[in-house]
């Protein structure tokens, strides 16, 4: 076998410390804001992510975070608006870019909209 | 205030020592006060700027010692103008096992260095993660960690970086946004082009945090060693004084952004 062939999959023990991971998803941050700005989709420090575009903007705890977010606004809708929500299950959500959120901060952030969301969902059904 | 940087790797032969003699060097013909901590008991940066352990009776072993000499008092001049060392013996070892012994053993070195007035401190480390590098990286304003292009440099380079997160009491998010620390590739042969591609991928995350100017393999950083001299004395015009004298105006842009100096491109062709 060839040796440079032998090498695939082979990781080093940096390849799995907390700062590469931090690094390489500023990296795919940066990149998907790049891309952004050249299509001129977005004219201020802001990403468009919906349920659907997530995925593809950075796999991921702060993807999986946003998802949640998304999913939770989603159901509000529709239970707001039943009408809407089949024709739009999920229409762009304004967020800010993941690395500009700190991940020591995300579950408590992430906690804290669920439960602001929760009472709006309350408040609106009462 | 002096700006403290720690050439550091735990790995042996990474080119800690080489660095320090060539950094502070340069540092030194470009006008700055520059001292050389040798924190290696093996001696080898006090040796190889020229000074020779029979010419000194205090070194670094005494400033760690009780009752502790001033770091001051065992500073020496080397044969470079502006350039100085505190020197390392063997004894240096001892010391440190007698340091485990006592409270805020981390903080000799800090302590130490506020007494002195240069405008670069250089440690060269010892290699190992124990209490002479630990306290070094207490003591330090910046690192640059030598590493070789090879699996186990980039071993050590996870658990030198997780070390420094701890010592530093850094997050994640500070250890990458601020500018504590640059990566030196050294002993770097383009021969070896498959490795090279495979470490250089596993560091691409990397990229900001390493020098952009590697140091390339040079028999005459080894000769410069056996004749006591730094590489901009012993041979300018080789590939080895060519790249710290780059390596040298990377880390002053470094600097003048970090005290928030005017930006201007350092100009070292008095080393060559």
């Amino acid at each position: 076998m060839a040796k440079k062939k032998q090498f695939a999959g082979k990781k080093t023990k940096l390849a799995e410390l907390p700062l590469t991971r931090v690094l390489e998803q500023k990296a795919e941050d940066e990149a998907a804001w790049g891309e952004l700005q050249t299509s001129g989709g977005a004219s201020h420090r802001q990403l468009f992510l919906s349920l659907e575009r997530a995925p593809e903007v950075r796999p991921g705890l702060l993807t999986a975070a946003y998802q949640q977010i998304i999913q939770e606004l989603t159901v509000l809708q529709a239970d707001l608006e039943p009408e809407r929500a089949s024709s739009s299950a999920s229409a762009p959500v304004l967020l800010p870019l993941p690395h500009l959120l700190q991940t020591r901060n995300l579950k408590r952030a992430l906690l804290q909209a669920r439960a602001s969301l929760q009472d709006l969902h309350r408040l609106l059904s009462d | 205030m002096s700006f403290i940087v720690a050439i550091l790797n735990q790995k042996g032969g990474t080119g800690k020592t080489t660095t320090t003699i060539n950094l502070s060097a340069a540092l030194a013909f470009q006008g700055h006060r520059t001292l050389m901590v040798d924190l290696d008991p093996q001696g080898h940066t006090t040796i190889g700027i020229g000074v020779e352990p029979a010419s000194f009776r205090e070194s670094m072993a005494e400033v760690f010692t009780v009752p502790k000499k001033n770091l001051n008092d065992v500073v020496l001049p080397t044969y470079i103008p502006n350039l100085f060392v505190a020197p390392a013996t063997i004894h240096l070892a001892q010391a440190a096992e007698q340091v485990y012994a006592r409270v805020f053993r981390e903080a000799i070195l800090a302590q130490a260095l506020k007494g002195v007035d240069f405008d670069f401190v250089v440690i060269d480390c010892p290699p190992s993660l124990g209490v002479l590098t630990t306290n070094s990286l207490y003591a330090c304003d910046f690192i640059i960690i030598p590493c070789q292009i090879s699996r186990y440099s980039l071993d050590g380079l996870a658990d030198l970086l997780t070390t420094i997160e701890t010592v530093k009491s850094l997050g994640l998010e500070e250890l990458f946004q601020g500018d504590h620390f640059r990566i030196l590739l050294t002993m770097f042969d383009k021969r070896n082009r498959v490795t090279n591609e495979y470490i250089l991928e596993q560091l691409k995350p990397y990229q900001d945090k390493t020098f952009a100017t590697p140091v390339m393999k040079n028999e005459a950083l080894n000769q410069a060693q056996i004749v006591q001299k730094s590489i901009f004395d012993f041979d300018p015009k080789s590939s080895g004084a060519q790249d710290y004298y780059q390596i040298a105006a990377e880390f002053l842009e470094i600097w003048q952004k970090r005290n928030n100096l005017p930006e201007k491109r350092p100009n070292l062709q008095n080393c060559l």
